[in-house]
């Protein structure tokens, strides 16, 4: 952690509110995409992030600081949506909206925005076939690098359980995406057998 | 065939020594299965790789500041409601206890007289209490008289200070003015 951030923690310690803001700003991006991931919408994500600061700030005491802060406030933000899905069915909601307003600043280059869509949407449908601890134990993984024994002690989980909870998500999502593309392979046969008018 | 262990190899995180990755690379040229199985996870692990990190909305931070003072008396509120619920909780208890414990020690027919006799003195309390204030009633008109005197002169007094006081206020601030215009 850089010094900056080792001064904000420090005084977020103390009880400072403007120190810990500057901690919101520096990690709302990797928490935000966490809950945007295990929960597939902006505005539960948005809620799911905020809670997440909020819970963190509330027990900020308990931070052990030989632990990696991102780590701790992803266990959070992990912890929290396990419990938000087990809680509730998820909607499904259209992923354009959401694109136009989470996604970096960018040139309008429509068939890129085109392309980044479906790719959003076929990881939101892949992620959809897990169920909450194995899409939380394969974001942390993959988006952020996490080691099996990082993803252990974030979802207070044995490395025994993530290893196996990951090995059968890579083979669930490797059976949904064999199925996505036959499905594609289908329509795109119809479309190409359909009589040109 | 047999699938196992490239099957497993397929969708592990250990690294393969070069005489496994041998192996692995012969099975999947004569195993169909396990090829496209192969090729779906390194599709889907690109995938998750290559895919951009969703960002909030912008002034993400100043929505979570300004949500802290509701969220806080929330938590206040939320904290009243546990209190309150506790002290009901334990004051139901309390006379949960006492009712049981009435019920044990005593049969119905005592507990219904002494009831009755409680209820009776309350209502013997209202009579005395009553009456009372009715003789109070009846003593006050003669002791009234001398108060009201009392009282009457009491504001007089009050009324004739407050005349003077105001009297050499008017004349004292009309003295100022008369200096300022001049």
């Amino acid at each position: 952690m850089s010094n900056p951030e080792t001064e904000w923690l420090q005084r977020s310690l103390q009880g400072d509110e403007d120190a810990f803001a500057c901690l919101v700003e520096r990690y709302q991006n990797p928490v935000f995409n966490l809950c945007y991931r295990m929960l597939g919408d902006e505005f539960e994500a948005e809620d799911a992030a905020q809670e997440t600061f909020w819970r963190a700030y509330q027990h900020i005491q308990r931070y052990d600081p030989q632990r990696s802060f991102i780590t701790w406030l992803l266990s959070i933000a992990a912890h929290y949506c396990i419990d938000q899905q087990r809680k509730r069915r998820m909607p499904i909601l259209a992923i354009d909206d959401l694109l136009e307003e989470t996604l970096p600043d960018q040139a309008p280059d429509p068939e890129r925005m085109a392309s980044q869509t479906e790719e959003q949407k076929a990881i939101r449908n892949l992620l959809e076939t897990l169920n909450t601890q194995d899409k939380a134990a394969v974001i942390l993984r993959y988006w952020y690098d996490f080691s099996e024994e990082e993803i252990a002690r974030a979802l207070n989980l044995s490395t025994g359980a993530v290893k196996s909870r990951l090995f059968r998500s890579r083979q669930a999502l490797a059976n949904q995406w064999q199925t996505e593309a036959a499905k594609r392979a289908g329509k795109e046969r119809k479309q190409d057998e359909s009589p040109a008018f | 065939m047999n699938h196992q262990p490239f099957n497993s190899w397929l969708f592990e995180d250990n690294e393969l020594d070069a005489a496994q990755l041998v192996e692995l690379k012969q099975h999947l040229q004569v195993c169909p299965e396990c090829q496209r199985e192969s090729h779906a996870w390194a599709n889907v692990k690109h995938m998750l790789t290559s895919s951009e990190t969703a960002q909030p909305r912008p002034e993400f931070a100043a929505r979570w500041q300004a949500s802290l003072t509701a969220r806080r008396a929330r938590q206040e509120r939320r904290q009243v409601r546990i209190t309150l619920m506790a002290l009901a909780g334990a004051a139901l208890l309390v006379l949960l206890g006492l009712v049981i414990y009435f019920f044990s020690t005593s049969s119905l027919a005592n507990l219904f007289a002494s009831v009755i006799g409680t209820s009776t003195q309350v209502a013997v309390g209202f009579v005395n209490i009553a009456e009372f204030v009715e003789s109070l009633l009846r003593f006050l008109p003669t002791a009234l008289s001398t108060g009201i005197w009392l009282l009457l002169a009491g504001w007089i007094c009050l009324l004739c200070i407050a005349w003077v006081y105001s009297v050499w206020r008017v004349s004292h601030k009309g003295v100022n003015v008369h200096e300022e215009i001049n």
